[in-house]
C-alpha cells in the first residue's frame, strides 16, 4: 500500500486557529493522522498562580471566547467549594441562564462553521446571523457579547432584572423558530446528509476507550453530561432531557447540537420564568485554607476540567484545565480514518475545535529520555534541530 | 472598409471588450443575489473590477517546484480560448456575424478546452493541493462534458444542423428547445454550474478543503486573469444555454416588422435577459446546496446527468421518427 | 419537500432588507448595560488608586496630578496628588475598576470603536 503526505495547517483556510494535521492519503482516502496542536502556548496555568482569586476570573475568562461564561463559572465553582459557600439560588438561577444562553451561541456559531466547511455557505451566513440575537441578548444581561464577565466569587455581579427577563422571553419565541428551522433542515436537506452520513464513524465503545466528551461523546450513543452526572447550579432543579444519537457519525453530533438548540431554549425560558427571589452574591471569607478541588462543568462542547490547588498564601499552587477540545482530540484521529479528504474539514469541525484552549507544553524527548521543561535557547536549538531533521535549511 | 467593421466584431462588440465587461457585470450580479439571499448587502457594483485591477497590482509568485513556462501561460491561453467563443455566439440576431455551419461544434470545443488547461496549471504548479484540486477538475470534466454535449446534441437533432443560426431561426417559428426538451435544459444548466465549480461541484476549487485546488500557487496577475476566465465561463456558458435552449436573441412575438435596429435592440435585450435568468437560477443552485464529494459527483454524474442526457436524446428521436418535430 | 426548506428562506431573505448593516456610516446600537471605553470623572475622582488596584489586566496606571486639582470627598476638601491613567489597548472592559470606585468617579460608556495610528491609547481624567 502506497500513499503520500498532505499537511494540513498550521496555516489553512478550513482551520480558523492554527494546528497541524500531517494526514498520510492514498488517493482521496485518508490512511492515518498525525496531530501537532502546540502552536498557540499561552502559560495561562502559571499566569493563575500569580494571580489573586478575583483577578484569576479574568484571566480564565480568556481561555476560551467561545466558552468564556464556562470558564470563569467552573473556576467559580471549585473556589467556592474550597471556601465552603453557599451560593443563593437566584445567582445559581441567573449563571445556569448564561451558560445556556452561551451554549445556543457556541452551537450556533459551530452549525455555521461546519456548513462552511462543506461549502454551504448560506447555512454559515443565517447561523451566525440567528447567533447576533444570542450575543444582543447576552449583551442585554450582561453588558458584553463575548467576555460576560458575569461571575464573581460567591455569585453573580448583575441581576436579570423584570424588563431584561421580559425581553429575553420575547426574543427566545424568534430563537425558537429558528431552532425548530435548523432541525428540520438538518434532517431534511439533501446534500447535508450525503456529508454527513457515515462520515467520521467513531464507534460507542471507540467514544468510551478514547474518553470522548460532549456532543462528540453524546453523538456516539455515550449518556455522559455532567449536568446529569454531576448538578451543578441551578441544574438540579431545572428540567431538561439529555440528548443522545446513536448514529456515531458526525450527523449524530449534529443532531444532538441541533436538538440540545431547543432544549437550551427550554432551559433559559424555565430559568427566566421561575427565578427566586434573593440575593446575587454570599459574602466570601478573607482567608482559604490549603486544599485542592477538582471542577467539571458541562461547557458547549463538553466537560471541562479544572484542578485547583490553594495555598495558606490565598493563592492558586497549582491549577490544571483541561478543555474538551483536548479530550476529543484523539477521537478525531479515530474517526478520521478511511474517509475522504474532503472529509477533512467536517470531521475536525465536527468536535468543534478551540485550539487556543488546548495547547500544553510537556517535553518528552523520545531519543534523550529526558522530561520536563526548556528554556528559551534550549527551545530555539531544539526547533532548528527538528526543521533540519525534516530537510529545512537555516541559511542566515 | 471591412476589416476595419471586422476588427470592431472581434474587439469592441460584440467582442472582447463586451465580453470582458459584461463579464464584470455578469460577477456582480451573481455575488449580490447570492448575497441578498443569505441576508448580506453584497459588493457594490464595481467591486469586481476594483477586484481585478487589486489582483493585477499584487505581486505575481512562481513557485520554485513549477514548470515555469505551462504554469505562466495556461491563464493567458484559457482566456484567449473563452474569448474567441463568444466571438461566435449570436447576441443580437439570429447569427454572429463571424458564424458559420458549425461554429456550435468550435464553441463547445473552445469552452471544454480551459478545464484541461487548468488541470495542467495545477498539475504543474508543484503543490499537493493544487495536484488534487487538478485531478478533481480533470475527474469532473469526463463527468459534465460528455452529458453537456448529449445535451447540446438532441436539439441540433431536430434542426440538423451544427450553426447557431439554424437554431436561433428553428425557435424563432416554433417554441422554444427548453419547453420542448425541459430535460435537456436542467441537465445543460447543472454541468454549466459543475463546469464552472460552483457548489454543489467546487470540489476541484474547495476551500475549506483544499485551499483553492489548481489556484492555490496562482498568485497577482495570473490569478486575475484566471477570475476573467471564470467570468467568462459564465458569459459564455450562460450564452449558449441562452441560444440553445432559451430561443436566443428571439422574443416572444415577431420583431422582423419593426425595421433592422429595433430588431437589434429587442435581441441583443432578450439576450441579457435570458443570460441573467440562466444565472439567476445557477445562483440559486449555488445558494441551496452544501458541496458534495468527488466519488459523490462521479456517481451523481454518470447515474443521473448522463441518463438523463440520454434519456433526452432517445426521446428526441423517437418523437422525431414519429414525425412530430 | 426536503428543497423547499432552504430555498423559501432563500427567496424571503431576496425579498427583504438585508440583515448586515453599511457599518462606518451606521452603527449598531449597543444594550444599555453596554460595557465600552472607560471615562473617568474628572469631579469626582479623589485618587485613591482603588481602581488601579482591582484592575486585572494592569491597565490603569496612578500618575501625578500636576494640577493639583481640589476635590471634595465627605464634605472634606482635599487637593488631588494622583490620578488614574487607563491604557486602553490593555483594558478588558471587566467593570471592576467602577465598582470599586467609591465616589463612582468611573463609568463605562457606550463607546466601543476607537482606531488610532499610535501605538499608546491612553485615557485619563477629563
Amino acid at each position: 500500500m502506497h500513499g503520500s503526505e498532505l499537511i494540513v495547517g498550521p496555516q489553512h483556510p478550513a482551520l480558523k486557529e492554527p494546528a497541524s494535521f500531517r494526514v498520510h492519503v492514498d488517493g482521496e482516502k485518508i490512511l492515518s493522522l498525525d496531530l501537532d496542536i502546540s502552536y498557540n502556548h499561552r502559560g495561562i496555568e502559571k499566569g493563575m498562580e500569580q494571580r489573586t482569586f478575583e483577578k484569576n476570573i479574568y484571566l480564565v475568562e480568556r481561555i476560551c471566547g467561545i466558552c468564556s461564561h464556562s470558564h470563569t463559572t467552573n473556576f467559580c465553582k471549585g473556589i467556592e467549594e474550597i471556601m465552603n459557600l453557599t451560593i443563593p439560588r437566584r445567582a445559581q438561577y441567573i449563571r445556569v441562564i448564561m451558560a445556556e444562553l452561551e451554549r445556543i451561541h457556541s452551537h450556533l456559531l459551530w452549525l455555521g462553521v461546519e456548513g462552511h466547511g462543506m461549502g454551504f455557505d448560506t447555512l454559515f451566513m443565517y447561523t451566525w446571523r440567528d447567533r447576533e440575537t444570542v450575543l444582543d441578548l447576552m449583551e442585554t444581561i450582561s453588558g458584553g457579547r463575548i467576555s460576560h464577565a458575569m461571575n464573581r466569587l460567591g455569585g453573580v455581579r448583575r441581576d436579570v432584572d423584570d424588563a431584561t427577563a421580559k425581553k429575553v422571553l420575547q426574543e427566545l419565541k424568534f430563537l425558537e423558530g429558528r431552532a425548530d428551522y435548523y432541525i428540520n433542515l438538518v434532517k431534511t436537506e439533501k446534500t447535508l446528509a450525503k456529508r454527513m452520513k457515515g462520515v467520521g464513524i467513531l464507534s460507542k465503545k471507540m467514544a468510551l476507550e478514547l474518553a470522548a466528551v460532549g456532543p462528540t461523546a453524546r453523538g456516539s450513543g455515550v449518556k455522559r453530561d455532567i449536568r446529569k452526572d454531576d448538578p451543578y447550579a441551578a441544574y438540579g432543579e431545572i428540567p431538561f432531557k439529555m440528548i443522545t444519537s446513536d448514529s456515531c457519525d458526525v450527523y449524530g453530533r449534529n443532531y444532538v447540537r441541533v436538538y440540545e438548540l431547543k432544549e437550551s431554549l427550554d432551559m433559559v425560558r424555565y430559568a427566566l420564568e421561575n427565578l427566586p427571589k434573593g440575593d446575587l452574591y454570599a459574602p466570601i471569607p478573607d482567608t482559604v485554607k490549603a486544599a485542592e478541588v477538582v471542577s467539571r462543568y458541562e461547557a458547549p462542547r463538553g466537560e471541562l476540567f479544572y484542578y485547583i490547588r490553594t495555598n495558606a498564601n490565598n493563592m492558586i499552587e497549582r491549577a490544571h484545565v483541561r478543555t474538551p477540545t483536548f479530550a476529543n482530540w484523539l477521537s478525531v484521529v479515530e474517526a478520521m480514518k478511511g474517509m475522504h479528504i474532503a472529509d477533512i474539514p467536517i470531521i475536525i469541525a465536527a468536535i468543534d475545535p478551540c485550539m487556543s484552549c488546548t495547547s500544553r507544553t510537556t517535553i518528552v524527548d523520545a531519543n534523550d529520555r529526558k522530561l520536563g521543561a526548556l528554556s528559551w535557547e534550549e527551545l530555539e536549538a531544539y526547533s532548528i534541530k527538528w526543521y533540519k531533521g525534516r530537510g529545512i535549511g537555516w541559511e542566515k | 472598409m471591412n476589416w476595419l467593421i471586422e476588427a470592431f466584431y472581434i474587439f469592441f462588440f460584440p467582442g472582447f471588450l463586451f465580453a470582458i465587461a459584461y463579464g464584470f457585470f455578469m460577477e456582480w450580479f451573481d455575488r449580490k443575489l447570492y448575497a441578498k439571499m443569505q441576508d448580506r448587502l453584497g459588493p457594490p457594483f464595481l467591486q469586481p473590477l476594483a477586484d481585478f485591477i487589486k489582483l493585477l497590482s499584487k505581486e505575481d509568485i512562481v513557485p520554485k517546484a513549477a514548470s515555469k513556462a505551462l504554469f505562466n501561460y495556461v491563464p493567458v491561453l484559457s482566456l484567449a480560448f473563452l474569448l474567441t467563443a463568444f466571438l461566435y455566439i449570436p447576441i443580437f440576431s439570429n447569427s454572429s456575424p463571424l458564424g458559420f455551419n458549425g461554429d456550435m461544434i468550435l464553441v463547445l470545443y473552445l469552452k471544454t478546452l480551459p478545464s484541461i488547461l487548468l488541470f495542467v496549471g495545477g498539475w504543474h504548479s508543484g503543490n499537493a493541493f493544487s495536484s488534487i484540486g487538478a485531478y478533481r477538475e480533470l475527474s469532473m470534466v469526463f463527468v459534465y462534458e460528455v452529458a453537456f454535449f448529449a445535451v447540446i446534441l438532441s436539439p441540433v437533432l431536430i434542426t440538423g444542423s451544427w450553426a447557431f443560426s439554424d437554431l436561433a431561426a428553428y425557435q424563432q417559428s416554433n417554441p422554444w428547445f427548453f419547453i420542448l426538451q425541459p430535460i435537456g435544459f436542467v441537465v445543460a444548466l447543472m454541468c454549466l454550474q459543475a463546469k464552472l465549480g460552483r457548489v454543489p461541484f467546487d470540489m476541484p476549487e474547495a476551500e475549506a478543503e483544499i485551499v483553492g485546488g489548481p489556484f492555490t500557487e496562482y498568485s497577482g496577475k495570473k490569478l486575475a486573469l484566471f477570475r476573467l476566465c471564470t467570468n467568462m465561463t459564465m458569459v459564455v456558458g450562460s450564452a449558449l444555454i441562452a441560444v440553445v435552449f432559451l430561443g436566443g436573441p428571439s422574443l416572444l412575438f415577431d420583431t422582423s416588422s419593426l425595421g433592422w435596429p429595433a430588431m437589434h435592440l429587442l435581441g441583443f435585450a432578450a439576450f441579457l435577459i435570458k443570460t441573467l435568468f440562466v444565472i439567476f437560477i445557477l445562483s440559486v443552485v449555488r445558494s441551496a446546496f452544501a458541496r458534495i464529494r468527488i466519488d459523490q459527483m462521479v456517481f451523481f454524474g454518470w447515474k443521473w446527468l448522463g441518463l438523463l442526457a440520454l434519456l433526452q436524446i432517445a426521446a428526441t428521436i423517437i418523437l422525431k421518427m414519429v414525425g412530430v418535430f | 419537500m426536503a428543497l423547499g426548506v432552504i430555498v423559501k428562506e432563500l427567496f424571503e431573505s431576496l425579498a427583504k432588507k438585508p440583515a448586515t448593516i453599511k457599518y462606518p456610516f451606521e452603527k449598531v446600537p449597543v444594550a444599555e448595560r453596554f460595557r465600552g471605553r472607560i471615562h473617568f470623572d474628572s469631579k469626582k475622582c479623589i485618587g485613591c488608586s482603588k481602581c488601579s488596584i482591582v484592575c486585572p489586566a494592569k491597565a490603569i496606571e496612578m500618575v501625578p496630578d500636576e494640577k493639583h486639582t481640589e476635590v471634595d470627598f465627605a464634605g472634606r476638601k482635599m487637593a488631588r496628588q494622583r490620578i488614574p491613567r487607563c491604557d486602553l489597548l490593555v483594558c478588558i472592559r471587566c467593570e471592576l475598576c467602577a465598582e470599586a470606585c467609591p465616589t463612582k468617579a468611573i463609568e463605562l460608556t457606550n463607546k466601543f470603536s476607537g482606531c488610532s495610528g499610535k501605538r499608546e491609547m491612553f485615557v485619563t481624567v477629563e
